[in-house]
């Protein structure tokens, strides 16, 4: 590259930077690597985000975000209701349903008839909270959790209510927690992205599940979660190639962001920025990957609390171990999407098959966080997008009988950072049906995890189309009485 | 009225300086010029009161497009207009008599001069009551001339809490100083006057703007709780808002159901409130926020050095000027020099992540004290006992996170009960026995520790 090319690459970078803040921290480092000599010498630049810092002291420093997507039973797993053992084939109480709306799924259905918990309840750990025998594993560690019975979303199916979670808007197109995150505080390590999602599907009844849950909407999309796959290589082709080394790469990258460079001098497409960030990032994770993902040097009584199917590459128990691993890399928003929850029928065979691979895999991930000391600033999140119904979908006599979505109430629960440990918060009524007492609303929710992350959530926006957007939208309060 | 004649209209409160500035040195410059020595100075005369004349006439025209936006009421607003349009006209005709009819100028200059100076004083007057309240002026005046302006008694200073009536001495004030301004009985924007209780309870044009007993659904308490760039937010313009304290305390009045004529002492209130009403009326000084004292601020020249040699410093809000320190990109060794640097911000780094950073005994020994030091993650490291002594000067070391250094044995556990402020130590991983994860915790009762022998 001539002198002349290089001066003006770097200056379109320094116009960039001036131009962009923390897009334009990528772009001067660009401008650095194609300086031989700077490539050399480490070029460190952190990334505080749109923030800077945070409005209060964070509790959690970072957060594994476990949706179980499909939504599980709450009444089956976490809410116990032994009105539903009693009253069990008998109809919904009228007063109970009310007019709430039903999802087309059960709307002919004329009987409504009450199915009793699934699996017997315990009190476990010295809080004695109330979690059923399908999830034995995280029973165990029942008082490290606070559990919330007493959440509530407007929205009756997959994608709508798992993008009103995870964005506050049921319509595609806004951001998601993890893409306000990383917009807002930016990264803690340089070599890994700050937002990493990893699905999977279980021996279950799978839906289809919307990219736009971890997208970044109308955030620069450099801001999405980036996917890691299941399998031995999360991410494809992040191997050098054969005959390449490192510097050859890095000398391909500088050159073909040079040319995106000059792209976006032309066309003023901000989205190119987020490309040569993107791909920046890319060719550092070429060294950080390999070693982040690799469970080589997890000893085995590690290895042992998340269940034997750790040692399977593509299992949900690997998943969460590899969870593990970002975190304890300082990668801020680590979200596993664990699809298969979705019972409609044959409730009864799947629900102990998917909860089966789940149980352990989690509880382990708890163990695990505590025993590293991890817990005292991760935050875990457990939740799904809505419940399922206390009455049966189906007749209930049939044993392919199911549970339909159920908006109205439905069961998380946080662990780690901040969290008042071995509580249970909120009520519903006997039958699961309605929240009774502490209702938690989505909005209310994502503002108390916001603000366990130092954020004010009316204070982290983003300017689009006219106005300022924020994840509550206009909606929110923390929830104070289950923050230690 | 259109956005813009609005706009314009604004400009009235910056113009309205030249007649005055005009009108007072031409007065002067017509005293002066009645000397003989001085008698060049007629000359100017005609120039100056036309740049009197003009710019009276300008900031009129602004002032009428200024009312035009409404919610001037009352005699100041009246009294104002009249008298500034008044002296307007008196100055076309001073400067009308300066150049055509020299004679009668010098025959009654001396007298005009006077009565534009007293109209323009009292125009000022007024306009000033517009713009910070009737009572503005005499606020800490005498009680004599308090009394002439009609103006009741102050109220004696409260020297208890309990005595205090929670409007006329905190709610009623506090109003008063912060939407005063704006919402009295001269100027009542969004016909809102919060200067007495009863024009407050009158409500605005948009009707009731408290309901008793129910503060979120007060207009009142919406407004001042609003995103403070929200275009509802109060006050407006960006004048000093609402402190937090204040908001607090304007809530709980109108949740209380608008308390007046009582002392606060017989009502019941919470300790929180109580604490809020006692700093309101200046009684005890506000909190401070303890963590900003504490910690030094870093050069960011230093922040920069840190940065580039591979740390990744975050302050620990907005609201401390403390340091969370972290290797920025996990895995890689932490160098001598690098920590040479954190020796030299050991003043401000509260917490500090050295995980997996290739650390021995000998690299630690740089940071030998680090006073403000709370959290400290040293897992998966060689550390041995020996490099547990670095750790003895760390006094207000809170959580120290030692997983997985292997060579840790109970010999080295010995060493920590001397920090007095360890709240909770991560012990899994290393050699330690079980005999000596129970004496430490029997010998430090008050401390989480979590080890294999002790799982929790």
């Amino acid at each position: 590259m001539s002198n002349r090319e290089r001066d003006i690459i770097q200056s379109l970078a320094r116009r960039a930077f001036l131009k962009k803040g923390s897009v334009g921290i990528g772009a001067a480092a660009l401008a650095d690597m194609l300086n031989s000599d700077a490539l050399a010498q480490s070029t460190f630049q952190q990334d505080l985000g749109f923030l800077g810092a945070t409005h209060h002291a964070p509790k959690a420093k970072r957060v594994i975000y476990l949706h179980m997507f499909g939504a599980i039973s709450h009444v089956d797993t976490f809410d116990y209701c032994p009105m539903l053992e009693k009253m069990h084939g008998q109809q919904t109480p009228a007063s109970i349903m009310g007019e709430g709306r039903l999802s087309t799924m059960v709307q002919g259905q004329t009987q409504f008839p009450l199915v009793r918990n699934l699996a017997p309840f315990k009190q476990r750990g010295e809080s004695g909270a109330w979690v059923s025998d399908f999830w034995p594993h995280v029973g165990g560690v029942a008082d490290d959790l606070c559990i919330i019975n007493s959440m509530v979303t407007e929205h009756v199916n997959h994608n709508p209510a798992a993008q009103f979670l995870q964005t506050g808007f049921q319509l595609v197109g806004r951001p998601s927690m993890g893409s306000w995150l990383s917009y807002g505080l930016g990264s803690d390590n340089h070599n890994l992205p700050s937002f990493i999602v990893l699905n999977n599907m279980g021996p279950g009844q799978g839906q289809n599940m919307d990219s736009a849950n971890f997208g970044s909407g109308f955030l620069p999309s450099h801001f999405q979660g980036v996917q890691f796959m299941k399998g031995e290589k999360p991410v494809h082709y992040i191997d050098i190639p054969a005959g390449m080394n490192l510097q050859d790469q890095g000398e391909d990258i500088a050159a073909i962001n040079a040319l995106a460079m000059a792209q976006y001098q032309q066309s003023g497409d901000e989205e190119i920025l987020s490309k040569i960030s993107s791909y920046e990032m890319a060719y550092r994770m070429q060294s950080s990957v390999p070693e982040a993902t690799s469970i080589e040097d997890e000893p085995d009584h590690v290895l042992d609390l998340y269940g034997p199917e750790v040692h399977n590459p593509n299992s949900f128990a690997r998943q969460c171990l590899l969870a593990r691993r970002l975190a304890e890399r300082n990668v801020k928003f680590v979200q596993l999407f664990y699809n298969g929850w979705d019972f409609h029928f044959s409730i009864s065979a799947t629900q102990p098959a998917m909860s089966k691979t789940a149980d352990q895999p989690i509880a382990g991930l708890i163990m695990d966080l505590k025993q590293r000391g991890l817990l005292e600033d991760t935050l875990v999140v457990f939740t799904s997008e809505f419940g399922r119904t206390p009455y049966s979908q189906g007749d209930i006599n049939n044993p392919i009988f199911g549970r339909d979505h159920h908006p109205y109430a439905f069961s998380s629960w946080l662990a780690g950072a901040g969290v008042k440990a071995g509580t249970t918060y909120g009520k519903t009524d006997e039958f699961g049906y309605n929240v009774v007492e502490n209702p938690v609303h989505v909005h209310d929710f994502n503002a108390t995890l916001l603000h366990l992350m130092g954020i004010d959530h009316e204070k982290l926006t983003y300017f689009f189309q006219g106005r300022d957007f924020r994840l509550t939208d206009v909606h929110g309060k923390v929830i104070h009485p289950i923050l230690a | 009225m259109s956005d813009f004649l609005l706009f314009l209209g604004r400009f009235h409160v910056l113009v309205l300086h030249l007649p005055i500035g005009m009108v007072l040195l031409t007065a002067i410059v017509h005293w002066l010029s009645r000397d003989a020595r001085n008698i060049d100075m007629q000359k100017v005369l005609p120039v100056l009161w036309g740049c009197t004349a003009l710019s009276a006439l300008v900031t009129v025209a602004l002032g009428l497009l200024h009312f035009g936006e409404g919610g001037f009421s009352g005699p100041s607003a009246n009294a104002h207009r009249l008298w500034g349009i008044g002296f307007a006209l008196a100055a076309q005709l001073v400067w009308f008599l300066s150049v055509f009819n020299v004679v009668q100028y010098r025959r009654w200059g001396g007298l005009l001069c006077i009565i534009l100076l007293v109209a323009v004083t009292i125009t000022g007057h007024y306009g000033g009551n517009l713009t910070h309240g009737p009572t503005y002026l005499v606020e800490y005046a005498p009680q004599t001339i308090r009394n002439m302006a009609g103006l009741e008694a102050r109220r004696s200073p409260v020297t208890d809490p309990g005595q205090a009536d929670p409007w006329h001495d905190v709610v009623g004030p506090m109003l008063h100083s912060r939407c005063g301004s704006c919402h009295n009985p001269d100027k009542q924007r969004g016909q809102l006057d919060l200067s007495s209780l009863d024009s407050l309870l009158l409500g605005g044009e948009s009707g009731a703007v408290v309901l008793s007993g129910n503060a979120e659904g007060s207009d009142l308490y919406k407004r001042v709780t609003l995103p403070e760039n929200h275009e509802n937010f109060m006050p407006a313009e960006g004048k000093t808002p609402l402190t937090i304290d204040q908001v607090q305390i304007l809530g709980w009045w109108i949740n209380a159901g608008l308390p007046t004529d009582i002392s606060v002492s017989t009502l019941s209130i919470d300790e929180k409130t109580a604490a809020l009403l006692s700093v309101e009326l200046g009684l005890t000084p506000a909190p401070v926020m303890v963590a900003t004292e504490n910690y030094a601020i870093l050069p960011e020249e230093m922040i920069n050095q840190m940065v580039a040699s591979g740390w990744l410093v975050r302050p620990l809000s907005r609201e401390s000027n403390g340091l969370s320190v972290s290797i920025n990109a996990i895995g890689q060794p932490a160098s001598r020099d690098m920590m040479a640097l954190l020796k030299q911000a050991s003043a401000s780094i509260v917490e500090l992540n050295l995980a997996s950073s290739g650390l021995n005994d000998e690299l630690l020994t740089v940071i030998t004290d680090m006073p403000v030091l709370e959290t400290l993650n040293l897992s998966n490291n060689g550390i041995t006992n020996v490099g547990l002594d670095t750790l003895a000067g760390f006094e207000n070391l809170k959580v120290l996170n030692l997983y997985g250094n292997s060579a840790i044995t109970d010999a080295g556990l010995e060493k920590l009960t001397s920090l007095e402020s360890l709240a909770a130590i991560y012990l899994w991983g290393t050699s330690i026995s079980e005999e000596a994860l129970l004496t430490l915790q029997a010998s430090m009762p008050g401390i989480e520790v979590y080890g294999q022998a002790l799982p929790r």
